[in-house]
């Protein structure tokens, strides 16, 4: 890669207005700065943080009262990204407890305590209660949406659509085969192999989550901008119901998860010390997987909140 | 909350804060982007990473403290706007304060004997 393409991939790591701004002042800057040489660790990372920054500005920074479109864009934004996060714990949790279902058993470590089984079914169940509730919701509010989106937006709005959803299309279709090819190859195994015995079968498990991370954020990023652009005229499809809805169904799933965790590290101990094929012991795991479950939920309440106040301040600025 | 209002009010987070040296600069002239960061550096030693630099320029743009003129090829040169040098002559007084005070108590320290075990030992 030549210099000015590096520093230019470098400059990426800004936010897109911001770029459109100050990318050639900026280019101009380390031209002078370094001329012909690499600009070096310092430089690079002061202007990643920088970018970082920017990101974090850009997503909580304060609005101006008349900037209400913008603070409930970044709403959406949270929100969705928020889901996002939530999907990859809910998916973690799922493969974990996949594993549970045999090795505490094998290794003799289930804990005599007649309430465990019970709390670790109820917690199970409200987590896949609450996660169809959210694929409901999403999915019923979600394709209107988009419907609503392509209505009522500009021909730039469906420039944005149509470049964003052909790329989402290529990301999906191509995320899809590899998870096909995956299932193919672990249909062949048995179902020690899968749980414990093959460590190939767990990284196998990583891979599909990285799969469904990547087709994950190609959605999100459509679902972004298609309610970015119906958010000045959305109807019934309150942008505000989506991400309440979205939360709750967010905390009732880390709750259960949490409360899952609370019953097995009471009933089956055992089961925490347990390393996984990966390397990475099923307490650890859990942890990571509540942290991604209670971050999405966080991400997604602070939008709930952009989005409801972004509304507040519209409907008064309209009555006004 | 009236505090942290202010809070969010004020440029200057601490005194070497970038914002404030940009100020500084400005005030004896428009500059660039590269002019900005040599001169920070020759007049205090501080030199300020690309990142650091035009993050506190996004910032100071936003408030309305300096403003970008016609750019000159790829570089545009800034210059401090009236309020902005406003904000910079407060970061001053309040600076000189702290430095008045600082001189005094100082002066007031060295003319009152100091007690003999906060003296620190010299190495023979």
């Amino acid at each position: 890669m030549s210099r000015p393409s590096a520093r230019r991939w470098i400059l990426r790591a800004y936010p897109r207005r911001w770029r459109s701004r100050y990318e050639d002042e900026v280019l101009a800057y380390l031209d002078d700065e370094f001329a012909d040489r690499s600009i070096g660790v310092a430089a690079a990372g002061s202007l990643l943080l920088g970018g970082l920054t920017e990101h974090c500005r850009a997503q909580f920074g304060a609005a101006t009262p008349g900037d209400a479109g913008r603070r409930g864009s970044r709403g959406f934004a949270l929100v969705a990204w928020g889901w996002f996060l939530c999907v990859l714990g809910g998916i973690g949790f799922s493969k974990l407890s996949e594993h549970f279902a045999t090795v505490p058993r094998a290794s003799g470590t289930i804990a005599t305590s007649s309430m465990f089984p019970v709390a670790a079914d109820v917690s199970y169940v409200v987590v896949v209660a609450a996660a169809l509730v959210a694929l409901l919701a999403v999915a019923g509010l979600s394709v209107p949406a988009l419907l609503v989106a392509w209505s009522v937006s500009g021909p730039s709005g469906r420039t944005r659509l149509r470049r964003t959803g052909a790329w989402c299309t290529v990301v999906a279709l191509a995320a899809a085969c590899a998870l096909g090819g995956l299932a193919w190859w672990a249909h062949r195994l048995t179902s020690i192999q899968r749980n414990g015995s093959d460590a190939r079968y767990g990284w196998a498990a990583v891979v599909v989550m990285v799969l469904i991370a990547i087709a994950l954020g190609a959605a999100t990023r459509l679902a972004t901008v298609a309610f970015s652009l119906v958010r000045r005229k959305h109807g019934r499809l309150g942008p505000a119901t989506i991400a309440w809805i979205a939360v709750a169904c967010e905390a009732a799933i880390a709750l259960g998860v949490a409360a899952w965790w609370v019953s097995v590290a009471s009933g089956a101990p055992g089961f925490l010390t347990d390393n996984l094929s990966i390397g990475l012991g099923s307490g650890h795991a859990i942890w990571l997987f509540e942290g991604l479950l209670v971050s999405g939920a966080a991400l997604s309440t602070s939008g709930g909140y952009l989005i409801t106040t972004s509304n507040r301040s519209r409907r008064t600025s309209a009555k006004a | 909350m009236a505090g942290r209002e202010e809070a969010e009010q004020s440029v200057f987070t601490r005194r070497s804060d970038p914002s404030l040296l940009i100020l500084l600069s400005l005030a004896g002239g428009e500059k660039h982007g590269h002019a900005l960061a040599s001169d920070i550096e020759a007049t205090t030693g501080v030199r300020l990473g690309p990142g650091t630099l035009y993050g506190a320029i996004t910032r100071l743009e936003e408030r309305g403290l300096i403003e970008p003129m016609e750019p000159d090829g790829r570089r545009r040169p800034y210059r401090a706007t009236e309020s902005g040098l406003a904000e910079l002559a407060d970061a001053i007084t309040e600076l000189r304060t702290l430095s008045e005070l600082g001189t005094e108590r100082l002066a007031a320290r060295v003319a009152r004997p100091a007690r003999p075990a906060r003296v620190p030992r010299l190495a023979t």
